[in-house]
C-alpha cells in the first residue's frame, strides 16, 4: 500500500497540468490591460491609432457566385472582384473588454 | 514493483512534454507590444493584398519544439473581411477573427468569440502566422455561414484538444473551422451529415503520443479526452485542413507568414 501511495504521490507531483495545452494558467492578460499596453505603445497619438470594436459585419461579395439570401444575421453587400487588394484601416483594432474585465482592471489599479 | 515504479516516474516526468493545440483567449504577451502590433497588422495587410475576404488563420501559442509531430499551429480560426464599427461610431474595414476559444476557468468548455489580429496574436510564442486562403467561391460560402449565424448551430461547447473530427462528442477550434467549411460546401448544418462527409473525404492528423501519456491526460487534464476515439487518436489540424482544400481544388493559397514579412509555402 505504501508503494502504491508513493506511486500516486510521484504521479501527482511530477505531472505538470497547465503545460498540457495552450490554456489554463496563462490567462492573465485581460482585454482591459491589453488596451492600456497598446495605448502606451502608441504614445500621444494613441486615440488616433487605436480602435475598440463594438461590432463587425462581414462584407459579402455581390455577383461573384450568384446571390446569397441571408434569412438571419447581417451582412453588408459590396461589389468586388476576387483578387482586388482590399482596403484595411491603419488603426489597431481590439475587441472591447467586457464589463467584468474593465471592473477587474480598475480594481487592480486601485490596489 | 521497482520496475513499474521507474516506468511510471519516467512516463510522468516526460508528461509535461506532451503538448497539443489549445485555444486560450487571454494569454500573456511574450514579445514587445510594438512587435505584436506590427506583426498583426502586417498579416492583415498581406491577406488584404491577396484579396482574401475570408481565410483560415493559425498561430503558434507554444514553443514549436514541444509540439507533437504533424502539429505546426496551436490555434486555428477564420478571419473575415468586415466593416468594423468602433466605440467612437466610426466604421473601418479590416479582418474580424471568428474563434472557438476555451472558456476561462472551464477548459473543457468553449465559446465562440470574435476578436481582431492584435488580440489573436497577443500571446503567441512565435511571430508566425498560418494563412490558408480558400477559392473565392468557398470564401463566399464561409462568409454566408458566419454572417447568417449558422456557425453557432454547428458549435459544440464540449471541448477536447484532441477532438475526433468524425463525431460530435467533443469539438476543438480546428474541428469547428472544418465544420464551418463543410457547412458552406455542403450547404447544411446537419451535424450527422457533416460528420459523415468528413469521414469520407477529410484526412485528419494522427497523434503520435505515448498511450500512457494520453491515459494520464484523460485522467488529469480537463481539456484532454480520448473518450471520442476508438484506438488510435486522430484530430483536425491547420495543415490537414489546408491539404483537404488542396485535394478538393478549393485552395487558392496556403502559406506561413513570418515575422520578417516573408512567406513560405505551407503545403
Amino acid at each position: 500500500m505504501k508503494t502504491l501511495n508513493k506511486v500516486l504521490l510521484i504521479l501527482l507531483t511530477t505531472t505538470s497540468l497547465p503545460s498540457f495545452a495552450d490554456s489554463g494558467a496563462s490567462k492573465n492578460a485581460s482585454a482591459a490591460s491589453k488596451h492600456s499596453a497598446l495605448a502606451a505603445s502608441h504614445g500621444t497619438v494613441a486615440s488616433a491609432k487605436l480602435g475598440s470594436a463594438i461590432v463587425a459585419t462581414p462584407l459579402i461579395i455581390v455577383g461573384a457566385i450568384g446571390s446569397i439570401s441571408l434569412k438571419t444575421g447581417k451582412a453588408l453587400m459590396e461589389n468586388a472582384l476576387s483578387t482586388t487588394p482590399l482596403k484595411i484601416t491603419e488603426k489597431t483594432i481590439t475587441a472591447a473588454p467586457s464589463p467584468a474585465q474593465m471592473m477587474k482592471a480598475n480594481q487592480q489599479e486601485e490596489l | 514493483m521497482k520496475k513499474i515504479l521507474s516506468a511510471i516516474i519516467i512516463a510522468t516526468l516526460s508528461f509535461s512534454s506532451l503538448t497539443f493545440a489549445g485555444s486560450a483567449q487571454n494569454t500573456a504577451i511574450q514579445f514587445s507590444v510594438e512587435d505584436v502590433d506590427t506583426f498583426a497588422k502586417s498579416v492583415e495587410l498581406y491577406a488584404a493584398q491577396e484579396g482574401a475576404r475570408a481565410f483560415i488563420i493559425g498561430r503558434v501559442g507554444r514553443p514549436e519544439k514541444d509540439l507533437p509531430e504533424g502539429i505546426n499551429f496551436t490555434h486555428t480560426a477564420i478571419a473575415v473581411y468586415s466593416s468594423i464599427t468602433l466605440d467612437t461610431g466610426e466604421a473601418v474595414k479590416g479582418y474580424a477573427i471568428h474563434n472557438l476559444y476555451q472558456k476561462e476557468g472551464e477548459a473543457d468548455k468553449s465559446e465562440l468569440v470574435i476578436d481582431y489580429p492584435v488580440d489573436f496574436f497577443w500571446g503567441v510564442n512565435t511571430l508566425k502566422a498560418g494563412i490558408i486562403i480558400p477559392t473565392l467561391d468557398l470564401q463566399q460560402r464561409i462568409i454566408e455561414v458566419i454572417a447568417s449565424g449558422k456557425d453557432k448551430q454547428i458549435h459544440n461547447e464540449n471541448y477536447s484538444v484532441i477532438a475526433n473530427p468524425f463525431n460530435n462528442t467533443f469539438q476543438n477550434c480546428t474541428e469547428h473551422t472544418l465544420n464551418i467549411l463543410n457547412a458552406g460546401v455542403y450547404q447544411t448544418t446537419d451535424m450527422t451529415q457533416l460528420k459523415s462527409n468528413a469521414k469520407q473525404h477529410f484526412k485528419p492528423q494522427k497523434i503520435k503520443a505515448n498511450p500512457f501519456k494520453l491515459l494520464l491526460g484523460n485522467w488529469f487534464i480537463d481539456d484532454v479526452s480520448t473518450k471520442d476515439h476508438s484506438g488510435k487518436v486522430y484530430t483536425t489540424t491547420f495543415t490537414t485542413i489546408g491539404k483537404y482544400l488542396q485535394k478538393n481544388n478549393l485552395l487558392s493559397k496556403a502559406v506561413v507568414f513570418n515575422k520578417e514579412g516573408s512567406t513560405e509555402k505551407l503545403l
